[in-house]
């Protein structure tokens, strides 16, 4: 009993002596809002450079090409931007798994998500030029 | 100063709200977590007295800072674990050891109830069991050793192993079945060699 009791006194004298004081809420609040805004950073640039990828595929290196020539795609794939995409996307799971609440979602199921709004985000970035605009940025 | 009678009928979220206001209610909380804390953090390390009573009070004052973050949609139960496994992995880390087997005590319900859900025969000797579930719990791989402890001897559910060990439900439940297989097969494997 004697012990036990030293544990809780000793803790209380430490965070006396130490001045220990909890955290604000608003620290917290800033970390939360961190891993969101890094989360939507990523899913930004990922289907930024998955939109890129698409644009010099299908509509600048296979442009006019015979389409059958689709089945030997891999010398077309611009592997400098799937590689992004794909660092991207790891970088979203990994924030996702930061945020409150994150590890709760079954690791196939965020992941499917992640690629299916990344998937809508890349089509938009293609259809409002963004994918051509960052590609011709690049390619100066 | 509330009375101990009406702290009493607190509950811990409402303590918590009143540690933020006054430190002198953290005592209470602590008082309500002291013992199973100090059985949690020896099962999973094996470590010393000495060492428990340090990464106890690491846990008191880790818990103390962080009050704000508390999230209300989780037991405080399944936080303060959380706090203390981890703080329990990260001392064996410091000290550069690896969790050791441990002998504890097991009650007759738990080793019944434990008999019950790992479907085992009636017959099956309880004395026995209970003698081995220690050894063969201590002698299991981390992942699957978290698992059995907080289900079988901290009675947690699978919403909170996976609150406190913050691993999706699915993975909890996977974990959970496949160390019920390899803790099956230990023990009738000592069974047989008896």
């Amino acid at each position: 009993m004697q012990e036990e009791k030293s544990v809780i006194e000793k803790t209380m004298r430490r965070i006396e002596l130490e001045r220990i004081r909890p955290r604000s809420k608003f620290y917290f609040l800033f970390i939360n809002y961190f891993f969101w805004s890094a989360f939507f950073m990523c899913c930004f640039f990922a289907a930024l450079s998955a939109g890129v990828a698409y644009h010099i595929v299908l509509e600048d290196r296979l442009y006019g090409v015979d389409k059958d020539i689709i089945k030997n795609i891999s010398p077309f794939l611009p592997y400098f931007w799937v590689g992004l995409t794909s660092l991207f996307l790891l970088a979203l799971h990994l924030v996702f798994r930061k945020t409150k609440g994150g590890y709760r979602m079954e690791i196939w199921l965020a992941m499917a998500l992640g690629v299916f709004f990344v998937g809508l985000m890349m089509f938009a970035f293609v259809r409002a030029g963004m994918a051509y605009i960052v590609h011709n940025f690049f390619s100066r | 100063m509330l009375s101990e009678q009406e702290i009493l009928e607190k509950t811990d979220q409402e303590l918590v709200k009143l540690t933020l206001k006054h430190k002198e209610y953290y005592t209470f909380l602590m008082q309500r977590y002291e013992h199973k804390l100090r059985r949690y953090i020896l099962r999973i390390s094996g470590g010393r007295a000495e060492d428990t009573e340090d990464v106890m009070q690491e846990v008191f004052i880790k818990v103390y800072k962080n009050l704000n973050d508390f999230d209300t949609n989780l037991k405080f139960s399944s936080w303060i674990y959380r706090i203390a496994h981890n703080e329990t992995i990260t001392f064996l880390r410091k000290i550069n050891r690896r969790p050791t087997t441990y002998n504890f005590e097991i009650d007759a319900v738990r080793v019944r109830s434990m008999k019950e859900d790992l479907d085992l025969d009636k017959d099956f000797d309880q004395k026995q069991l209970a003698g081995d579930i220690s050894k063969i719990i201590g002698g299991m791989d981390v992942k699957y050793k978290q698992v059995l402890l907080l289900r079988y001897m901290e009675d947690k559910d699978y919403k909170e192993i996976s609150d406190i060990l913050k691993r999706p439900p699915g993975t909890v439940a996977t974990l959970l079945r496949q160390a019920k297989e390899r803790f099956k097969k230990e023990i009738l494997k000592n069974s047989r060699l008896r």
